[in-house]
């Protein structure tokens, strides 16, 4: 993904005439609120709250009242401008030049202008990076948790056949918080625990196998 | 032994062309067991470095420090036999043999069917790409094992696996005040500056990522025009306020000030316009079958009426006919001669037409059928020429395929082989033999000696008897004691003899071993390395003296 946001760097310029659409009516309306519906310090603000909510999505953070103290629909519709943006250009390899050029064909206010290319200048790499990461994959597998059953007595007979048998629940932990997340829970007897194992030791064998010759 | 030897050869040969082929492994220099069994070893296994791939030409303890490193690595690789410097620098054919047999029994075998194949072409993408593949799972599988939260720090992340992607979830409903603000109405703009959560809080809530949402959004609206509106619904949903319901009350209001007249009136008038409307439709059906019948008739009256022209017009034309007999008659037969001519001079000109196209026709089919027997003649020039061709290159191969099974040296290895395994079997035939034989006569011996040894019992217990009362009984008694001493005497003296001509033979076997080794020469080799050792060590000495002097004189 690395390679393919380079690349349209470089086309970026070419690509000038067809960029102009790429963000909707709703978001040069929040843009254009920056600076003109709402203050210079407040808007400011906006930008600097918004990129850091868009860079750290589960990490907590203070919230800022006074943006919405005053015009708190263009407030929130400038922060969804905002946000918008960064991820249209990031997603586009846009450098703060090319940001610029798009910016200025919508008329913005020069202040606002000059704060969102500067943020975006700062911010590039990280939001580079934040893009990387989104995507869909299967799960990383990276905890296991056990446990023997038996069952000694149930609803439907008095006594039981004794036979163990294992609860296996695969998981992982999320990166974030921290917290468990269950990715398989299955139940199995002995012998098909054992040919589990064998077949995940069969993985291993082959994994060295390729390692090795 | 010499078709080990060429196999080892031959073997050594496709491992590494450098290393000269010579008929016998005696004649073998150690440079060149020195590259062979190294070449070996690289080929079992590509990662050891550091191996000597010559001998040092100059000092003597750099050569033996190489033999020393070779030595081990071969001990390394699971060589049991006896193994050190001296089978690299003073090699003698038995232990070569040995040596190289067993690695060339533990060269990979992939390598050595894939071999000329691989040679030959270039490495291509999908060979790199298993390579790449091989060198990353090695990386992985030394790296030590790390807890999962401290995977995406430094060198680890390049590595994969860092369990920190995102989701691609976006929330397909995000609700944020549009660009038109005339389109607001006042509740949905008081919604939106006091109660609506903003964008953060919204995608927060819900669990979706933050900029999914944003850029599903933003396309969203983009192409709103052409996305199926009941994708779009969704997103124009939380837009829409509901009416409010005042106004809808408002709407009903007047419609409910129009209906205070009695129902009962109405009633009535809706029954008398009922049963008008009943009676009308039963009209309408009446008519509807009358006018049916009356097309039904129209219809078979046109009929009858053009069967009836017809049937007229006939008959206006024979009563012509049979106005002025003669005169018709005579008409009708001046018609009838006129198309007779008419017909003839078609018929010639149709014969005129036809006859050149005959004539055409007839050329084009032979000229085809000479042109289809050309081509069978040529198909068949042709396939005898191929025959002759492919029968010269069965001859050609067939040669060739005689001399390969001259050259293929498999089959006579195997025959030989078998030859072998015969005469072993033979040899240990005639063992058995031998053994059972040795020990038939152990057995007779063992009865010999027990029935003797019973017997001289029996007489010395006579003998001894007597020998008490009779002189000559006690003379006789000493004289059988002094036989049986001679006698057993003799037997030790002919097992001795026994054992010693055994020790003869194996010390000849030894000797024959010994020989084999040309110890001879070896020694003379060590001999006159330990000359140049000491050689070496005195002008060591000489140059330490001459620098200990620099060092007093200073």
């Amino acid at each position: 993904m690395a390679t393919a946001t380079q690349s349209s760097t470089s086309n970026a310029n070419s690509e000038d005439a067809n960029n102009s659409g790429l963000l909707s009516a709703t978001v040069v309306a929040g843009l254009q609120n920056l600076g003109t519906t709402l203050n210079a310090a407040i808007s400011k603000t906006l930008i600097a709250n918004s990129m850091k909510l868009t860079l750290h999505p589960d990490a907590i953070i203070a919230p800022v009242p006074e943006i919405y103290a005053t015009n708190a629909a263009s407030a929130k519709q400038s922060e969804y401008a905002v946000v918008t943006l960064y991820a249209v250009a990031t997603k586009h390899g846009w450098d703060s030049g090319t940001l610029r050029q798009q910016l200025e064909a919508h008329g913005l206010h020069a202040s606002a202008l000059d704060e969102l290319t500067r943020v975006y200048e700062d911010n590039r790499k990280e939001l580079v990076l934040r893009q990387l990461q989104l995507g869909h994959n299967f799960p990383h597998i990276t905890d296991v948790q056990w446990r023997i059953v038996c069952d000694v007595k149930s609803s439907t007979s008095g006594s039981s056949s004794g036979a163990p048998h294992f609860h296996i629940n695969l998981g992982q932990y999320r990166q974030s918080s921290g917290e468990r997340v269950t990715i398989v829970e299955f139940m199995c007897n002995a012998e098909e625990l054992h040919s589990l194992i064998n077949r995940l030791k069969d993985i291993e064998r082959h994994c060295n196998q390729v390692a090795i010759t | 032994m010499d078709e080990v030897d060429k196999i080892i050869m031959h073997q050594l040969q496709q491992i590494d062309a450098s290393i000269e082929p010579t008929d016998q492994l005696t004649t073998f220099t150690p440079e060149q067991v020195v590259r062979a069994v190294s070449s070996c070893l690289l080929e079992i296994n590509p990662t050891l470095t550091e191996l000597p791939r010559s001998l040092p030409g100059g000092a003597m303890a750099q050569r033996f420090s190489a033999a020393t490193v070779l030595a081990e690595r071969c001990k390394e690789s699971g060589y049991r036999g006896d193994i050190g410097y001296q089978i690299f620098l003073y090699p003698n054919a038995v232990e070569l043999r040995r040596l190289l047999m067993f690695l060339i029994e533990r060269l990979p075998r992939e390598r050595q069917n894939a071999d000329s194949a691989g040679k030959a072409n270039a490495l291509n993408a999908r060979e790199q790409l298993q390579r790449e593949v091989r060198k990353k799972l090695t990386e992985q599988l030394k790296a030590p094992w790390v807890p999962q939260f401290c995977r995406a720090v430094a060198n680890r992340q390049k590595q994969g696996c860092s369990c920190q992607s995102i989701e691609f979830k976006p929330h397909l409903n995000l609700n944020i005040p549009g660009a038109k603000l005339a389109e607001r109405s006042k509740e949905v703009q008081q919604y939106f500056e006091q109660l609506a959560p903003n964008l953060f809080q919204q995608v927060d809530a819900s669990s979706y990522d933050l900029i999914a949402s944003v850029l599903h959004k933003n396309d969203l609206e983009r192409w709103g025009e052409l996305v199926p509106s009941a994708v779009n619904v969704l997103s124009a949903r939380e837009e829409e306020v509901p009416p409010s319901p005042l106004l809808q009350v408002a709407e009903k209001l007047p419609e409910n000030s129009e209906a205070p007249t009695p129902v009962q009136q109405l009633g009535d008038q809706v029954q008398q316009l009922r049963a008008q409307a009943e009676k009308l439709l039963a009209q309408r059906k009446t008519l509807n079958a009358h006018l049916e019948t009356l097309k039904a008739r129209e219809a078979s009256a046109a009929g009858e009426l053009e069967n009836i022209q017809a049937v007229l017009k006939l008959h206006e034309r024979s009563c012509l006919v049979l106005a002025d007999p003669e005169e018709n008659v005579a008409k009708l037969e001046a018609l009838l001669r006129a198309t007779e001519a008419k017909r003839q001079a078609l018929t010639q000109q149709w014969q005129d037409y036809r006859s050149p196209l005959l004539s055409t026709l007839d050329t084009l089919k032979a000229a085809k059928d000479a042109q289809q027997v050309q081509n069978v003649r040529m198909g068949i020039e042709q396939l005898e020429l191929e025959l002759l061709a492919k029968t010269q290159k069965h001859n050609e191969l067939s040669v060739r395929s005689a001399q390969q099974t001259h050259q293929a040296p498999r089959k006579e290895y195997t025959r030989r082989i078998h030859e072998f395994i015969g005469n072993i079997r033979k040899q240990r035939d005639d063992i058995d033999k031998v053994l059972d034989d040795t020990r038939q006569l152990q057995k007779q011996l063992n009865v010999v000696a027990a029935q003797l040894e019973r017997q001289f019992n029996y007489t010395d217990d006579l003998l001894f008897q007597s020998a008490k009362h009779d002189l000559h009984a006690k003379k006789a008694y000493k004289l059988l004691a002094q036989l049986h001493a001679h006698c057993s005497e003799l037997v030790e003296c002919v097992t001795n003899t026994g054992n010693v001509s055994k020790e003869i033979r194996e010390l000849e076997v030894q000797i024959d071993g010994e020989k084999l080794k040309n110890v001879l020469i070896s020694l003379q080799q060590i001999t006159g390395d330990i000359q140049k050792f000491e050689q070496h060590i005195q002008e060591l000495q000489s140059q330490i003296r001459t620098v200990e002097n620099a060092i007093t004189a200073a």
